[in-house]
């Protein structure tokens, strides 16, 4: 009962939080520019861990990605997932996305990442054709790389920031008819080549040695060591053989599954229409 | 100290006789007659009883003319004729003996000019340096000392510089100016006392053998090593093995110019020496056994390795590998030393007088060694990434 009372409270402080935020916008701007509603808001840090002036910049840039590329870019912070889906942070944040009506368009594509203080936990998430199109598990891993250094060092701001320019790097690719992934991450293909590089750099200098050595023995003497051509034709008499077994080793080795991410690449849509995943920072 | 040495002569001519290597015969330098070594072995034996004869003759003659000698007092040494006794040399410094060095030398006089010749105790054939006539000394393969065999040179001189030449081509490390810098210091054509050895080498050996099986049990992959003690006994035998009895040849050399060819190889003869240098033994058959041993043993060692089969990996472990020692010759073998001097460095190379088959060292050039390695680095990582990436 309690915990139903939480959650609803928690539901009425975000739609509340929405409205006053519709309401300085309004103020601000008497005609608005597109539909007014909560989908054209991207930041929602119900848990207030940043300051105004940095929302609005987030938001600016959101705003700004969204009306270029057709796709939302959201991120939401609350205290406790629990709040809104006792089952996860993952569905909570699904949960979040479709009740506040999230997503660019009819197709409501879009992204969001979702920070819960209280445990520290993330989920990142994307909906409709192209938001799934665009942010690929592998992109979405990638996300990761970026933000969750500034979370655990508790630089929202700076992890929001990052989270953003990623993303709109996949958006812009995806405009350009490319959508990252696997194979498409320009810098994973640079670092693939370098491997390969270095790896034929390496066959080659091996090759290159052993054509310098057999050049150089040619150059000295090579002594004879044997009598083989003195042996007697046919001479060699083998009097007695015998092989005695001593021991046997056993050595067992893990075969490693192929990660997901080493894959094929592609997004991993749930019944829900939601791709993604959840974690600590 | 000058002892008895042997100049071939022509029978026709007495012009000095040599042994050419191309048609196999002694040829007379100056009226061109050749002859077989045999028909000169025969025409020199007849000559040296003759001499012999005439010798014991001559000296029986003088024993009985000879009247009996006084002892005469040394003179100090007297200048010119003037008739006066001048002051004697002083000649307190002048030590008739030749010390350490005279140790291992021996003197001979050239039967053709006189002169004194000063050789190694060992040098069995030579020519004199002042008429430049081929001498043997044949008191040096007399007896127990004598060769069962020999091998004629089939390479002249001129044949074994152009082997040498042919030696350099398609060497691409070589140094550049090598080829046409170095130059031919010194070249001899030599005989070599070899020992050859017949025998056997019997006994046991013991490897360590591996069998590997490998299957797959859930995330596993299972490698199973089996390690076994291989065992085996047996035989080999072996015939004319050599090794060379000359401390002044390098081994090393010496082994590696081998093969010879022994279908080709003749009962000794000093018929076939003249013209080129020789040499008798001074490391015995004996001294030769450690190396023989080793150099048998390796192959016997090899031939019961091939015999483990079915195995994933074979090492030897140790062996009780025994020789048994049969027969060892005396053989005289053509070597053609050459010595070539380039950028202050002596270059020796043995080239095998019946095969033709050379060996040595080559000088290397650094500057093509390193560019070869990164040049080829350079390329083949081009071509390798055109294909893989």
């Amino acid at each position: 009962m309690k915990d139903r009372m939480k959650k609803y409270s928690s539901w009425s402080l975000l739609l509340a939080g929405f409205l006053c935020i519709l309401g300085l916008s309004l103020a601000a701007h008497p005609v608005p520019v597109r539909a007014s509603s909560m989908a054209d808001q991207y930041v929602w840090d119900t848990a207030g861990i940043m300051s105004g002036s940095e929302v609005a910049e987030l938001e600016a840039r959101a705003k700004e990605i969204a009306d270029t590329y057709q796709c939302a870019t959201y991120i939401v912070t609350v205290e406790d997932f629990q709040d809104y889906d006792l089952s996860g942070v993952y569905n909570a944040a699904t949960s979040i996305y479709k009740t506040m009506g999230f997503g660019y368009g009819s197709g409501k594509d879009g992204e969001m990442l979702m920070l819960s203080m209280r445990d520290r936990d993330f989920a990142i998430i994307a909906y409709g054709d192209y938001g799934n199109a665009c942010f690929t598990d592998y992109g979405k891993e990638k996300l990761d790389e970026v933000y969750l250094d500034n979370f655990r060092n508790n630089d929202w701001f700076g992890g929001f920031s990052d989270y953003l320019t990623q993303s709109e790097k996949y958006l812009r690719m995806a405009s350009e008819g490319t959508f990252f992934d696997v194979d498409t991450d320009p810098e994973k293909i640079a670092a693939d080549r370098m491997l390969i590089f270095v790896g034929v750099l390496a066959i080659s200098a091996v090759i290159s040695l052993i054509v310098c050595i057999i050049l150089y023995r040619k150059m000295r003497l090579v002594e004879n060591g044997n009598a083989d051509y003195y042996a007697v034709e046919g001479s060699f008499r083998l009097n007695g053989r015998n092989e005695r077994f001593l021991h046997r080793t056993t050595t067992r080795t893990k075969i490693e599954r192929k990660q997901r991410s080493g894959g094929g690449g592609g997004t991993s849509v749930g019944s829900g229409g939601f791709s993604g995943h959840s974690g600590k920072f | 100290m000058a002892t008895q040495v042997t100049n071939y002569q022509c029978p026709t001519c007495t012009g000095p006789l040599h042994f050419d290597s191309e048609s196999g015969r002694l040829v007379c330098d100056y009226c061109g007659s050749s002859f077989t070594p045999e028909e000169i072995e025969k025409y020199y034996s007849k000559k040296d009883e003759k001499a012999a004869e005439a010798f014991q003759k001559e000296e029986a003659k003088a024993d009985q003319e000879k009247p009996e000698e006084e002892p005469v007092p040394e003179d100090p040494v007297v200048l010119g004729d003037t008739g006066e006794q001048a002051d004697p040399w002083d000649a307190s410094d002048i030590s008739s003996d030749w010390g350490a060095e005279s140790e291992g030398m021996r003197a001979y006089s050239c039967p053709s000019c006189g002169a004194e010749l000063l050789c190694d105790e060992t040098t069995a054939a030579t020519s004199c340096p002042y008429c430049g006539n081929p001498t043997i000394i044949p008191g040096q393969f007399a007896g127990t000392l004598k060769p069962d065999y020999i091998i004629p040179f089939k390479y002249d001189q001129k044949q074994a510089e152009s082997t040498l030449k042919n030696f350099y081509r398609g060497k691409f490390l070589l140094p550049g100016a090598f080829t046409k810098e170095s130059h031919i210091r010194e070249i001899k054509g030599i005989y070599v006392p070899f020992w050859l050895f017949d025998g056997s080498a019997a006994g046991e050996a013991t490897f360590r053998a591996t069998r590997v099986r490998s299957y797959r049990r859930g995330d596993y992959e299972i490698t199973e090593t089996d390690h076994f003690q291989v065992y085996r006994s047996g035989s080999l035998d072996f015939e004319k093995l050599p090794a060379d009895g000359a401390t002044k040849m390098p081994d090393g050399h010496m082994d590696a110019i081998e093969p010879f060819n022994y279908q080709e190889m003749k009962p000794f003869s000093t018929a076939y020496l003249p013209g080129y240098l020789a040499d008798k033994y001074d490391v015995t058959a004996k001294e030769n056994i450690p190396r023989i041993e080793r150099r048998v043993k390796k192959t016997a060692l090899a031939k019961m390795e091939q015999t483990v089969n079915g195995f994933a990996s074979c090492t030897y472990e140790r062996d009780n590998l025994r020789i048994h020692q049969g027969k060892v010759s005396y053989a005289l073998l053509p070597v053609w030393m050459l010595t070539t001097r380039w950028g202050g460095k002596n270059y020796l190379f043995a080239m095998n007088g019946q095969t033709g088959k050379i060996v040595g060292d080559l000088p290397v050039s650094m500057a093509k060694l390193v560019g070869l390695f990164f040049g080829l680095t350079a390329v083949l990582t081009t071509v390798l990434s055109f294909f893989m990436m």
